[in-house]
């Protein structure tokens, strides 16, 4: 009975858990969806290359009829703030309103980006999605992307001013006479509460994205990305046998004659020197006629069988390491014997 | 980098000693030139003998690591002593001979 209860309580445990982590993931996501129009695929491909590309911008003078309000806010409060004059109708809830702005002359196939600043008198996000576009369909985005919502007192006061950033392409349909229309959706709970109409204004400014064509400045870039690369391969590189070669060109030059008392006395240096650098050679022989070859240990040992080599190499390293470390330390050890100082000699 | 320390280290040593030797052995070589042919000789055998030495090496199983750790031993083995009894005889002398 008490297992068959466990069992229940742990079920019951999981399902609660699960549902919990589940709420958590909805609400982020869900709080994310209100406060963040997604761009499409298309969209972002777009916006990454105009962020990536466009290091630089020059910006166009707005036209003085940017400013827009509401029709119900108090209008002379605000026109002593921006003194303007023209108003925008909102007049109900999840409003799909657009507006147009026709000062701009868009270039064909140019990429330009709109900052767009809306207050309000509440301390939320009003907007849900915004639509860039054209009379002849002249831009590449069928909708926009804000990246960076910002909310920030305006110097008006009691009032918060989100920016929205949005990014879009012309192409080849635009015209001179083209009217831009931009499409703005506003969370109905947010701004339209108990049917009452919040302050609303809204601006814009829009500045062409430029390449930056300076040739010189991009090779100078990418000569310190080379260089950055070169430097890291450099470091990362395992090779050093040209470290072992200059280290042993330090003493090249040195000349030692073979003969006569010198090769006698210089033999078991020249022998010690041998045994250190010299590599493995098969020793040719010839008997009765026939050539014979005393190969390598490594070339008869199958490749089967060469980790087990490896494995006695790296034990009798570690043997020889031991005895090395032993003898060196009883060596220092003896320096201490104040009765000790006789000096060993290599016989040659 | 070891193998090649101690490459240049032995390549110093025969060279110092062969220019030490020099004198004496151009005296050989003028006066009595069959001893020196005779002695000359010895050292192409074991040069001959050296060259097979990698051979050894590889048959004994070692790495090359290794007999470069037991040549640096012997080479420390050899050499520190000397400069540790030299440091402490000349301190020695300094303590007799200082006022």
């Amino acid at each position: 009975m008490k297992k068959l209860l466990w069992i229940v309580k742990s079920i019951l445990y999981i399902i609660t858990t699960s549902i919990f982590l589940l709420r958590i993931l909805s609400v982020n996501a869900l709080a994310v969806d209100n406060y963040q129009f997604f761009p499409s695929p298309t969209e972002q491909t777009l916006i990454n290359e105009i962020e990536t590309n466009a290091p630089s911008r020059h910006q166009i003078p707005l036209p003085t009829s940017a400013w827009y309000y509401s029709s119900n806010v108090n209008a002379s409060y605000l026109s002593n703030a921006h003194n303007q004059s023209t108003y925008l109708n909102v007049i109900s809830q999840n409003f799909f309103f657009q507006n147009t702005i026709d000062s701009f002359n868009l270039q064909k196939n140019k990429e330009y980006h709109l900052t767009l600043y809306i207050g309000v008198k509440q301390n939320y996000n009003p907007l849900t999605s915004i639509i860039v576009n054209t009379t002849s369909s002249g831009i590449t985005t069928t909708g926009s992307y804000y990246k960076k919502v910002e909310p920030r007192l305006n110097p008006v006061g009691h009032i918060n001013e989100y920016r929205y950033d949005i990014y879009f392409k012309t192409n080849n349909n635009i015209s001179q006479s083209d009217t831009i229309y931009i499409s703005m959706k506003f969370n109905p709970t947010s701004l339209f509460q108990s049917g009452l109409m919040f302050n609303l204004y809204r601006t814009y400014n829009i500045e062409e994205v430029v390449e930056n064509n300076n040739q010189e400045l991009i090779g100078a870039v990418n000569d310190v990305d080379d260089s950055i690369k070169n430097q890291t391969d450099l470091i990362k590189d395992t090779d050093s046998s040209q470290a072992i070669n200059s280290a042993g060109g330090f003493f090249e030059g040195f000349t030692t004659d073979t003969y006569g008392l010198t090769s006698v006395i210089t033999a078991p240096l020249v022998m010690i020197n041998n045994l250190v650098s010299s590599n493995c050679v098969a020793i040719p022989l010839e008997l009765i006629g026939y050539d014979f070859s005393l190969p390598c240990i490594d070339s008869l040992i199958p490749s089967a069988f060469s980790p087990l080599l490896t494995i006695y190499r790296v034990a009798t390293d570690a043997i020889i390491g031991y005895w090395v470390m032993v003898n060196i330390l009883a060596l220092v050890k003896g320096f201490k014997d104040p009765e000790k100082d006789n000096i060993e000699v290599l016989e040659l | 980098m070891i193998s090649a320390i101690l490459q240049g280290i032995m390549s110093l040593i025969i060279s110092l000693v062969s220019i030490v030797l020099a004198p004496i052995d151009a005296i050989i070589v003028s006066v009595l030139p069959d001893i020196s042919n005779a002695m000359s000789q010895f050292g192409t055998f074991m040069n001959y003998i050296s060259t097979h030495i990698g051979w050894v090496v590889s048959f004994s199983g070692l790495s090359a690591n290794a007999i470069s750790l037991i040549v640096m031993f012997y080479g420390f083995k050899l050499t520190a002593p000397l400069l540790f009894y030299t440091v402490k005889l000349a301190l020695k002398w300094y303590n007799r001979l200082k006022p």
